[in-house]
């Protein structure tokens, strides 16, 4: 039973639903419940839905197969109630929601048999048109299992008594994770005294062949966490848990965990791998350029770079007289100057004369880095990208406040 | 002596740090082909020749010459540019400890029509314009000197825009001719000027005319003009007639007597485009005084119009001296205005362009000679290339973005 | 075989000791920190972008793959950076926006580059007057170089702080940390020229101070003098720390 793929499991609960009206009703084992209950991997979003033993009589009592009478506390029978209740609930959502989707698709005049999500969505968008910001406060259809929380499988049995030894924290899967980080780390520091009697605090030779690091990945998020758990997990006791988690990843034996460790953390790809470079094109003359755009606060600017250039610079028809001030000339250097094509480039930019020289010149300059990417190797790609060119600068103004003169001060106030 | 010229390919000058001399020293003494000059034997050490001429007389440039410095010599700088040169330009060649001006393009094509002109024509006129510090003072400068050279008799304006501001200055009814407004202490101040530049050369020059100052005071035919600016300086009252006869005299005695006069006004445009309401000139009325009232201006412009000849008028444009709403075009058509533009017809525009990438590196080595460029990055090829992107090649601003380097 | 015990022993002293410490700093290591503070003041970056690289010797030189900066993405430069030792240096920056009023920094650029051309105006004047090679050994011309300098003339070594005990307020003397240092040295400078006369423009007293300053005299020095003086007459209070 342990060895319960979610999916398997999730079928055998179903037909165990179906059954249950049938007089062979079975009762659960103990074994069964607390396969339930175990933490759940990576599970699909319905293999911790409620289960329950199949409701009994009234009485509490039943005779089980093998003739021997079973108590049933009155926590697991309010329990069964409402996973019944939750059930029916959850069954009749469902089937609501086949219907509606055939009446949908029907009203958009497509086929209901081969009707999507995706096409439920768009459906939606175009019937029910909603101006709301917030993007879960619009209108929207979907399967109810998405739309209403998981919940825990019964974590105790019939005669009333839980499984999990920290039942009575309210959160037994955070803390048993947290005992077992503590425990690991226990388990750390006698292995790393055991080396320092063995070795005379010798270089220990192990961890250098060994390419554990923390830069490549990191700590899953507070969501991931929850969702591992199956349990609310407090924006204070996650910090806790990611305190722990450094302090495990910090130790110098931690490579010797690495299995532990990396069930919570996320791998992220090197930065270098996700630029998007544009490509060279040709114009009319025969010269290659390359297009892209960039954005400062609310200004955006179009630029095209011509390789073999002489150095000129054209912004929405003007040459560098466009900026005045040195320093937005210096801006506009600094992807040049890094790529070593000062001079060597022709630069055409339009921008939005919209908003202060500081945007300009900032959206400009993104757009040139951009641009210029095309035009050279790898190591100078990432060179641009770690001189922080290829980054969009979000900074923008703050807002003003109701209740204060500007973003940050107060109107002037006196209490006497 | 006339020292051996070089004068090297545009594609050559791309690498002008301090290493690089010593390659272009080299190829000069292999006979470079690129090398235009005809001496037989280069003096080696001698690596400032790049952007350095010892060609010192402008009577002798050439379109060979442009991109290149000339000294002048102290004494002509004190008797003849001081007032004329830019109050930071002249701290820089104090500092640089000599006097050096480039030789451009338009300088050089204006000198070389001043040398085969005919005199006989009524005056001919040349306008310098371009962009805010494109260098239209510092060509009008060189044709000066060219003409200083040539013996002739300059009258400058080191700046008209002076004329048509307000500054608390004193204003007064004019003494020749009511309507008009004298501007005393200004037109003593160029009267003084005038003398300093043309000390030796109004000798033998004498008034044709009688005029009356006042009943007791005139000044009989055959006067020296010498003495009628000693008036003008002594009684500040009469300086602005003094200017006007001065002018007249001078205008009539050219062809007869056989001297050229040079006049040459900086921002010729204040002449014509009235200055903004806030700080302009005003009558004892508090009423604004337009430029066309204003006796020195008037006088000035009589020398603009083609009643005489022997003598050229070369003139600056400038944007600066217009009005904060009237600096959208550099162009003489824009900043003379319709009034201005009709007075000046006939007239040949010079285009006073930005730094050719030769100039531009040219200025750069003068200023890395001089010691100016500190920074070592700046000192290189690529730091070069980098101050002429910031600066745009623009004269004035490649001085700005050197001077904190 | 007697002595090559005992290093022994002495290795395992020292082993356990520094397992002491690295345990030690496990327990108070700083990203621990990091995660268990929030900022104060809200940034606009999400808190996994990194610093750029704003050094060309860096980049060329090229980074350890497993770098943080290789994984995260980076920060944009402000405006006023630049990549080119030409127009950008921290110090430099710093000292302008110690001295920009109001958010009026273009204003403050260009004292700051009139304050260099003065700087050299009055150095390479010198310079190209000097007639023996000796001579122009001796001048300095580079004015970063002489601005760098003046700064680190009047940087104080020791501050004092005001310390309650018992009721009774003691001037106690402190080592200054680096950025105060700096922060003082600064601000004595710009302080000190805008108590001159107010007629000379700004960048003309700047350049005077810091020429005083390059040469260990003028206002700024004396100040820091003073504050070691201060520092000096309270030693018996060190200890209050």
């Amino acid at each position: 039973m342990a060895s319960l793929s979610p999916w398997t499991r999730y079928s055998l609960c179903r037909s165990l639903r179906y059954c249950r009206s049938s007089a062979s009703s079975v009762l659960f084992s103990r074994d069964l419940l607390r396969n339930q209950n175990g933490i759940a991997g990576s599970g699909s979003s319905r293999d911790n839905c409620t289960e329950a033993p199949s409701p009994s009589s009234s009485d509490g009592k039943q005779k089980a197969s093998s003739g021997k009478a079973v108590t049933i506390s009155r926590a697991m029978r309010a329990y069964m109630e409402r996973a019944k209740a939750h059930d029916d609930m959850m069954k009749a959502e469902v089937a609501d929601y086949e219907i509606g989707k055939r009446h949908l698709a029907n009203i958009m005049g497509e086929d209901p048999d081969s009707f999507t999500q995706d096409d439920v969505n768009r459906a939606i968008e175009y019937l029910l048109p909603s101006g709301l910001f917030e993007k879960r406060a619009r209108p929207m259809m979907k399967d109810p299992y998405e739309i209403f929380p998981k919940k825990k499988a019964a974590q105790f049995g019939l005669d009333g008594r839980p499984y999990h030894w920290l039942y009575f924290t309210t959160s037994p899967n955070y803390y048993a994770l947290l005992y077992d980080i503590a425990w690991k780390m226990e388990d750390l520091k006698a292995e790393e005294d055991r080396l320092a009697e063995e070795k005379d605090g010798k270089p220990d030779r192990e961890k250098e062949s060994s390419d554990f690091t923390l830069a490549r990945s990191e700590w899953i998020t507070h969501q991931r966490l929850k969702d591992l758990l199956v349990e609310n997990v407090p924006e204070k006791e996650y910090r806790h848990f990611l305190v722990l988690m450094e302090r495990l990843a910090a130790h110098p034996l931690a490579y010797k965990m690495e299995e532990f460790i990396a069930t919570y953390r996320e791998p992220i790809a090197m930065q270098s791998q996700t630029l998007e470079v544009p490509q060279i094109e040709v114009d009319s003359d025969g010269r290659s350029f390359a297009t892209a755009s960039g954005k400062r606060k609310k200004c955006a600017a179009t630029v095209r770079v011509f390789k073999p250039g002489s150095g000129k610079v054209v912004i929405n028809g003007e040459d560098l007289q466009y900026f005045s001030n040195f320093v937005y000339r210096e801006s506009l250097l600094f992807p040049l100057s890094l790529t070593g094509l000062v001079g060597e480039v022709d630069i055409e930019a339009e921008v939005q004369a919209q908003g202060g020289p500081t945007a300009q010149a900032g959206a400009i300059r993104l757009a040139v880095s951009r641009a210029v990417t095309a035009f050279v190797d790898e190591s100078i790609r990432e060179d641009l990208r770690l001189a922080g060119m290829l980054t969009e600068d979000p900074r923008t103004k703050e807002r003003k406040k109701p209740g204060q003169e500007k973003a940050r001060k107060k109107f002037t106030w006196k209490k006497r | 002596m006339r020292e051996r010229l070089v004068r090297v390919a545009g594609g050559m000058m791309k690498s002008l740090s301090r290493t690089a001399y010593l390659c272009v020293a080299n190829d000069v003494k292999q006979g470079s082909s690129r090398c235009l000059s005809s001496v037989a034997e280069p003096k080696q050490s001698n690596l400032r020749q790049v952007f350095r001429t010892s060609e010192d007389d402008p009577r002798a440039h050439t379109l060979d010459h442009v991109g290149l410095f000339y000294k002048i010599p102290e004494t002509e700088v004190n008797s003849m540019f001081k007032g004329c040169i830019h109050p930071w330009h002249l701290r820089l060649m104090n500092t640089f400890n000599e006097h050096c001006l480039m030789v451009r393009k338009p300088s050089v094509e204006v000198n070389g029509y001043l040398k085969n002109m005919n005199f006989n024509h009524p005056v001919p006129k040349f306008v310098y314009y371009g962009r805010r510090g494109a260098g239209k003072v510092c060509s009008l400068l060189h044709t000066m000197h060219f003409c200083a050279r040539n013996d002739w008799i300059m009258v400058h304006v080191p700046w008209a825009g002076q004329w048509v501001r307000g500054w608390n200055k004193e204003v007064a009814e004019s003494t020749h001719k009511p309507g008009r407004f004298d501007l005393p202490m200004d037109a003593a101040e160029w009267l003084s000027h005038f003398r300093i530049q043309n000390q030796n050369k109004l000798k033998d020059l004498k008034t044709t005319s009688e005029y009356i100052w006042t009943k007791r005071e005139k000044a009989d035919v055959g006067t020296p003009l010498d003495e009628i600016i000693n008036f003008g300086l002594n009684r500040f009252k009469f300086s602005s007639d003094c200017v006007g006869v001065l002018l007249k005299e001078l205008r009539l005695q050219a062809a007869e007597k056989g001297f050229k006069v040079l006049v040459a006004i900086n921002s010729v445009n204040s002449f014509f485009v009235p200055w903004s309401k806030e700080n302009t000139l005003k009558n004892s009325e508090k009423k604004q005084v337009l430029p066309h009232e204003v006796s020195l201006v008037h006088n000035f412009k009589k020398m603009l119009s083609p009643t005489w000849n022997n003598g050229a008028v070369v003139c600056t444009v400038n944007e600066g001296s217009n009005d904060q709403s009237l600096r959208e075009d550099y162009t003489p058509q824009y900043l003379l205005g319709q009034e201005g533009f009709e007075w000046f017809d006939p007239f040949v525009p010079i285009l006073v362009p930005e730094y050719s990438s030769t100039e531009a590196l040219s200025c750069l080595s003068y200023y890395i000679d001089r010691n100016w460029i500190q920074n070592e990055h700046g000192r290189t090829e690529e730091g070069m290339k980098e101050i002429m992107f910031v600066s745009n090649r623009n004269p004035f601003n490649l001085y700005k973005v050197c001077s904190s380097l | 075989m007697a002595a090559s015990l005992s290093t022994v022993k002495g290795l395992c002293a020292t082993a356990s000791k520094v397992l002491a410490a690295t345990q030690c700093s496990n327990l108070f290591a700083d990203h621990i920190a990091k995660i268990s503070v929030q900022p104060v003041r809200q940034s606009m970056y999400n808190p996994k972008y990194v610093e750029p690289i704003i050094d060309k010797a860096t980049l060329e030189k090229g980074l350890d793959p497993d770098d943080l900066r290789r994984h995260r993405p980076i920060k944009a430069p402000t405006t006023d950076i630049s990549i080119s030792p030409l127009f950008y240096d921290p110090e430099i920056l710093k000292f302008t926006n110690m001295m920009m009023k109001a958010g009026n920094k273009e204003r403050v650029r260009e004292v700051m580059r009139k304050l260099f051309e003065n700087l050299k105006h009055m150095q390479v004047e010198k310079y190209n007057k000097a007639t023996s090679e000796s001579e122009k050994a001796e001048i300095e011309c580079n004015p970063v170089v002489i601005f760098k300098q003046g700064v680190e003339n009047c940087k104080p070594l020791l501050l004092v702080t005001r310390v309650v005990k018992g009721g009774v307020a003691y001037r106690v003397p402190v080592c200054a940390r680096p950025n105060e240092q700096r922060f003082r040295a600064m601000k004595w400078i710009i302080e000190s020229c805008r108590d001159k006369e107010r007629r000379i423009p700004m960048e003309q007293k700047l350049a005077w101070e810091i020429m005083d300053a390059y040469n260990n005299q003028g206002k700024a020095i004396r100040r820091k003098q003073e504050i070691h003086r201060i520092c000096e007459s309270n030693r018996a209070f060190a200890h209050l720390r």
